[in-house]
């Protein structure tokens, strides 16, 4: 079963199988075009589609009631096609033949610059350039923002306004350089329909809309457009600023400038988790965790400006898995590293001294680790946690906490306890040994030390040291006075 | 080469003096003109036919009037006007003196 197109031909009426309708028409056509060049065309083609007429009537004597294709073709044989007819005018014949050596030769299309205002960004510039050029629109769009900052808005702004918007069918097939004929203008025709059809019923909604606000809406959605585009510049700097700080601070080897006060990272992490490759998670993760936020919120920026539509649906779930992943690593590493801190022990010592030898208690103001701190490139400094980078490597240190307590006895007597955290209880009891600290008696002074140090540039695991001095109340003037 | 453009050129000379001759003997329709053609076994496009016979008209060669007939719609008629006889004398003319030279050559 077929369809059937109703036409008629020198005002008879004929059914027509669909096909052959097209084939039909299409031959039409062709002789118009064909006549065009020469005057009375339109007497000629009437004559023409009379016989047409004429022949068809002879072809469906009888019970057939619907031209088919094979009709269709005979009679195009008969009537000949539009190269093989002569023409009303003699320029008409010469500029076929020369058509025909044409043709030969080249297949020279006419390409124009216009503006693409159908697939715009802002104006079309850009896309109507990239038809021009034949080259993927994304591409002229990459050029056009590098050299953005040079060439600056105000060239795109004379191009908006001297290049011309490409309106009509046969504009737009120019534009992209497609052979004029029927049939390219027949496919922009019914794109261009589809087209229509679609706004038609868009505009059939919006119809109540004032007129008067139509020129207020086109201002405001162009500054809207403008606005966007700049905010999807403010998106790719500042993402690619923080990108770039956060870069540094993950992954740069030397911590730079730790000085007083200042927390670096590096230093820190390196001597705080267990292993290496904890460390080399944590690091990674962090870097996921922060980092593809940014990125997402770069290529955001960037796709509003090259118009790709569908931005996020690979990236987006590639970034959120990576995101994810990230938590997952920061998770681990901060897992085994709590695990190396989740047991502590201590070591506890304790020393008595004669009263009678001792004239005064106080703590050392030198320290051989002084020269080494004071001289040190980079410092951490905070109250439970020192460290110094010095010429030898770096040195952890801390300083003891002091107490003093008043007793009743006649021996001064300190204790010192040395505490760590591990991850067993041997483990903490290692660590806590290792720390030095000791108190001296040179002459008749207990020198206390001033700072203790972790033997070995051991990891830190929140090592302290505490001290009570217990000293007879009544020998109370024996102790330094900060210690009282 | 120009071989398909003397062909044509030399067939759409000859053409006209056929379709003057032809319709100087009696008024045609264009479809009759077609079928003495066929039997003289002149072989041509039916579409060539009609924008020459619209240009013979156009020149004020040819006059035609509008005949109802049996099978349709109504067609054109064509007849010779003064004019077209002269311009058909001179074709002959030239016809004939082209056909002489010729077969001297090719002798």
């Amino acid at each position: 079963m077929n369809k059937t197109v109703t036409i008629n031909l020198n005002r008879t009426v004929y059914h027509i199988d669909e096909a052959a309708y097209d084939t039909l028409y299409n031959y039409l056509q062709a002789l118009k075009k064909h006549f065009t060049k020469s005057d009375s065309s339109d007497e000629i083609m009437a004559d023409i589609e009379a016989r047409i007429s004429e022949l068809l009537q002879m072809k469906l004597k009888g019970n057939k009631q619907v031209v088919q294709a094979e009709d269709i073709d005979e009679i195009i044989g008969i009537m000949g096609k539009a190269e093989d007819m002569g023409d009303a005018s003699e320029q008409a014949q010469q500029a076929d033949n020369s058509k025909k050596n044409n043709d030969e030769k080249s297949s020279f299309k006419t390409k124009r610059l216009y503006r693409d205002t159908d697939n715009r960004i802002l104006g079309g510039v850009c896309s109507g350039m990239a038809y021009y050029f034949s080259v993927d629109p994304v591409i002229v769009r990459i050029i056009f923002l590098l050299t953005f900052f040079f060439a600056g808005p105000l060239l795109y702004l004379i191009a908006w306004g001297i290049i011309p918007k490409a309106l009509s069918t046969a504009e737009k097939i120019e534009m992209r350089g497609e052979p004029m004929d029927i049939n390219s203008i027949e496919k922009n025709i019914k794109e261009e329909f589809n087209d229509v059809k679609n706004r038609f019923k868009e505009y059939k909604r919006d119809f109540r809309q004032n007129r008067g606000a139509d020129f207020f809406y086109n201002i405001i959605h162009y500054m809207g457009r403008a606005i966007g585009l700049l905010f999807a510049f403010v998106l790719i700097a500042v993402g690619i600023a923080l990108l770039t700080g956060l870069s540094i601070s993950t992954f740069s080897v030397n911590s730079i400038d730790c000085g007083e006060g200042n927390i670096c990272m590096q230093t820190f992490m390196q001597h705080f988790v267990n292993a290496p490759q904890d460390f080399s998670m944590g690091a990674i993760g962090l870097f996921l965790f922060f980092g593809i936020p940014l990125l997402l919120i770069i290529w955001g920026g960037i796709s509003i400006l090259l118009g790709i539509r569908n931005r996020f649906k690979l990236i987006g779930y590639t970034g959120f898995v990576l995101w994810v992943a990230g938590i997952f690593l920061i998770g681990y590493a901060g897992a085994k590293t709590g695990h190396s801190f989740g047991e502590k022990a201590f070591v506890k010592t304790d020393t008595s001294f004669s009263v009678k030898g001792i004239k005064a208690i106080r703590i050392n103001t030198t320290d051989p680790l002084d020269d080494c701190i004071n001289t040190a490139g980079d410092r951490i400094n905070t109250k439970h946690l020192k460290i110094a980078d010095c010429e030898n490597g770096l040195i952890f240190y801390g300083e003891p906490q002091i107490k003093v307590e008043y007793t009743l006895s006649d021996t001064v007597s300190i204790e010192i306890v040395k505490k760590s955290r591990g991850s067993s209880k041997q483990d903490a009891r290692e660590r806590a040994k290792n720390i030095e600290f000791v108190i001296n008696q040179q002459d008749s002074t207990l020198l206390i030390d001033k700072y203790f140090e972790l033997k070995n540039i051991d990891k830190w695991r929140k090592q302290e040291v505490r001290i009570i001095i217990k000293v007879p109340e009544s020998k109370k003037q024996l102790l330094s006075d900060d210690l009282q | 080469m120009g071989t398909d453009n003397t062909n044509s050129q030399l067939k759409k000379g000859v053409l006209e003096l056929c379709i003057l001759s032809l319709i100087k003997e009696e008024e045609a329709y264009a479809s009759d003109i077609i079928d003495k053609m066929k039997e003289a076994k002149l072989l041509v496009v039916e579409g060539t036919l009609y924008p020459l016979l619209t240009r013979l008209k156009n020149d004020g060669m040819l006059s035609y009037r509008w005949e109802e007939s049996t099978q349709g719609p109504p067609r054109k008629y064509y007849k010779i006007t003064p004019a077209g006889k002269k311009y058909h004398s001179d074709l002959n003319q030239q016809w004939q003196e082209l056909i002489s030279s010729v077969e001297q050559i090719i002798k």
